[in-house]
C-alpha cells in the first residue's frame, strides 16, 4: 500500500440527515439515558411536546433529543429544579422565536 | 487556532456608521448581485455570496453588530497580520475547544458569532481534568452548530463536507473529524439535525456525543421563509392595485402567472398553493405568498402630471375623514 493513512480521516464516510425521523418514549429514554418515567413527567409538566401521537403512543424527534440534552445540562451543571428548568427553557424558547423573527424581517 | 479578521463593513461597502436601512440595502443589492441562482460565474459568485450573508448575519442584528464593533477596534495589527485582542480569545464560552468546517460561515464568524456550542460537561470542571479525567467512563459532549444552507439547497437537499476539530481532552491532541452530511429537501429554518456519534469523543470507552446541526436558511435577495412557505415581496404601480393586473413573478422553481384583483390592497398577500418548500417525502409543500406593496412614482412627467392632476379634480376618494371644525 502505497497511499499514507491519515489515522483521523474519516472523508467519504456520509451521513444521511432524516428529517422526518420520529422516536418512540422507550427509544429517547435510551438515547438520552433516562427512564420513561422521568420523559413522562417532563411532558406532563409541558416541558417536551410529542410531535406526533399513534396506536404506539408518543413519538418525537431529533428537536426533543436536543431539548432533552439541553434539560440535563441544566440539571446537572447548575442544580435546576423544575421550575427553573421551566422558566429556563420558555426563556430560550422565546429568544430563539424572537431571534429568528427578527432575522425574517429583512 | 489564528483566525483572519473578517471587514464585514468593507465586505458590504458601507462605513462603520450605517443605519440599519442602508445596511439591509446593501445586502440586498449584493446578494442580488452573487446569488447563486442568477450570477454567471457560479463559482466565485458562490464564495461572495457567502461572504456577503456571513457580513449581514451580524451587521444586520444589532446584539452581533455591537460585539463585531467592540472586537474590531480591539483587534491588534501585528507582523502585517490581526490578531485577536486578549481580552476575547477564549473569552466566548466555547473557547477554541472546537472548530467547525463547511457550515458555509467563515472561522472568523464561528469563533466569535455561531450558534456553536457544547454541553454535556459541568462548567467547574475546566481545570485539572487531564489528572482524573482518565479514570472514569464518560460520554463525549454533544456540539451544537449554525449550518448556512441557500433556500434554493433547502429546496432541492444538499451534501455538505463538515469538518469538525475537537481537542482530546485526555491527550489534549487536537483531532478531526470529516464527514458529509446529506441534507434532505425540506430543511427549515432552526431546525435541528442530530448526526449521531459526531459530537466529542467519549471517555474511557464511553460513547462519542453527538452533533446538532442548526438550519440556518442563507438571506435570498428575492424571497424569505418561514417554516415552509415562501414569501416574496412584488413592487406593483397604484393603477395595478386599482385596477387589478396580470403579472408574472419568479418562484424558486421557475415563474408563475398571478393575478392581482381589481381593488388590492397594499400590504396584501396573494397565494399560490404548494410552491413553497417541500415538506418531507409525500411530496407535500408548503404556500408561496406575494405580498404587494404599493410603490409610488418619484418623478411624472408633463403628461403624468397633468393625468394626477385630472384625477385629484376628478376622484370622489376620501382617504380620511373631513376634521371636525
Amino acid at each position: 500500500m502505497s497511499t499514507p493513512a491519515s489515522p483521523d480521516s474519516q472523508s467519504g464516510s456520509t451521513v444521511q440527515a432524516d428529517l422526518e425521523i420520529t422516536y418512540t418514549l422507550d427509544v429517547v429514554a435510551r438515547v438520552c439515558g433516562l427512564s420513561s418515567e422521568t420523559l413522562l413527567e417532563y411532558h406532563e409538566q409541558g416541558l417536551i411536546g410529542p410531535v406526533t401521537v399513534d396506536q404506539t403512543g408518543l413519538c418525537f424527534d431529533d428537536g426533543t433529543i436536543h431539548r432533552l440534552r439541553r434539560i440535563e445540562h441544566l440539571r446537572s451543571s447548575y442544580d435546576m429544579n423544575l421550575a427553573a428548568l421551566k422558566l429556563t427553557l420558555s426563556l430560550l424558547d422565546e429568544v430563539e422565536q424572537l431571534r429568528a423573527e427578527r432575522r425574517q424581517r429583512v | 487556532m489564528p483566525v483572519e479578521f473578517k471587514d464585514y463593513y468593507a465586505i458590504l461597502g458601507i462605513d462603520r456608521q450605517a443605519g440599519d436601512d442602508e445596511i439591509k440595502k446593501a445586502f440586498r443589492k449584493l446578494a442580488r448581485k452573487y446569488h447563486p441562482d442568477v450570477a454567471e460565474d457560479k463559482k466565485t459568485a458562490e464564495a461572495k455570496f457567502k461572504e456577503i450573508n456571513e457580513a449581514y448575519e451580524v451587521l444586520g442584528d444589532p446584539d452581533k453588530r455591537k460585539k463585531y464593533d467592540t472586537l474590531g477596534a480591539d483587534w491588534r495589527q501585528e507582523d502585517g497580520g490581526f490578531s485577536p485582542p486578549p481580552s476575547q480569545a477564549g473569552g466566548g464560552g466555547h473557547e477554541q475547544e472546537f472548530h467547525f468546517g463547511g457550515t458555509g460561515f467563515s472561522d472568523f464568524f464561528e469563533q466569535y458569532f455561531s450558534g456553536g456550542t457544547r454541553y454535556g460537561f459541568p462548567h467547574d470542571e475546566g481545570a485539572g481534568r487531564s489528572a482524573q479525567g482518565s479514570a472514569r467512563a464518560r460520554r463525549g459532549s454533544d456540539v451544537e452548530g449554525d449550518i448556512l444552507v441557500t433556500l434554493t439547497e433547502a429546496m432541492q437537499g444538499t451534501v455538505r463536507p463538515i469538518s469538525m476539530q475537537t481537542v482530546n481532552r485526555q491527550t489534549g491532541q487536537v483531532e478531526t473529524q470529516e464527514f458529509q452530511v446529506r441534507i434532505p429537501p425540506g430543511a427549515t429554518d432552526g431546525r435541528r439535525i442530530r448526526v449521531p456519534g459526531h459530537g466529542e469523543p467519549g471517555q474511557g470507552g464511553a460513547p462519542a456525543g453527538d452533533l446538532f446541526l442548526r438550519i440556518r436558511h442563507a438571506m435570498h435577495p428575492d424571497f424569505s421563509s418561514r417554516e415552509a412557505d415562501l414569501f416574496h415581496d412584488l413592487d406593483i404601480a397604484p393603477w395595478e392595485a386599482v385596477l387589478g393586473a396580470e403579472v408574472i413573478v419568479p418562484t424558486l422553481d421557475g415563474s408563475i402567472k398571478l393575478r392581482i384583483p381589481a381593488g388590492a390592497e397594499n400590504g396584501q398577500k396573494l397565494r399560490a398553493k404548494n410552491r413553497g418548500l417541500p415538506k418531507g417525502k409525500t411530496g407535500e409543500r408548503g404556500d408561496f405568498y406575494v405580498v404587494l406593496r404599493v410603490q409610488l412614482p418619484s418623478h411624472l412627467n408633463e403628461e403624468e402630471r397633468a393625468l394626477w392632476e385630472k384625477l385629484r379634480d376628478t376622484s370622489t376618494f376620501q382617504p380620511r375623514k373631513a376634521p371636525t371644525p
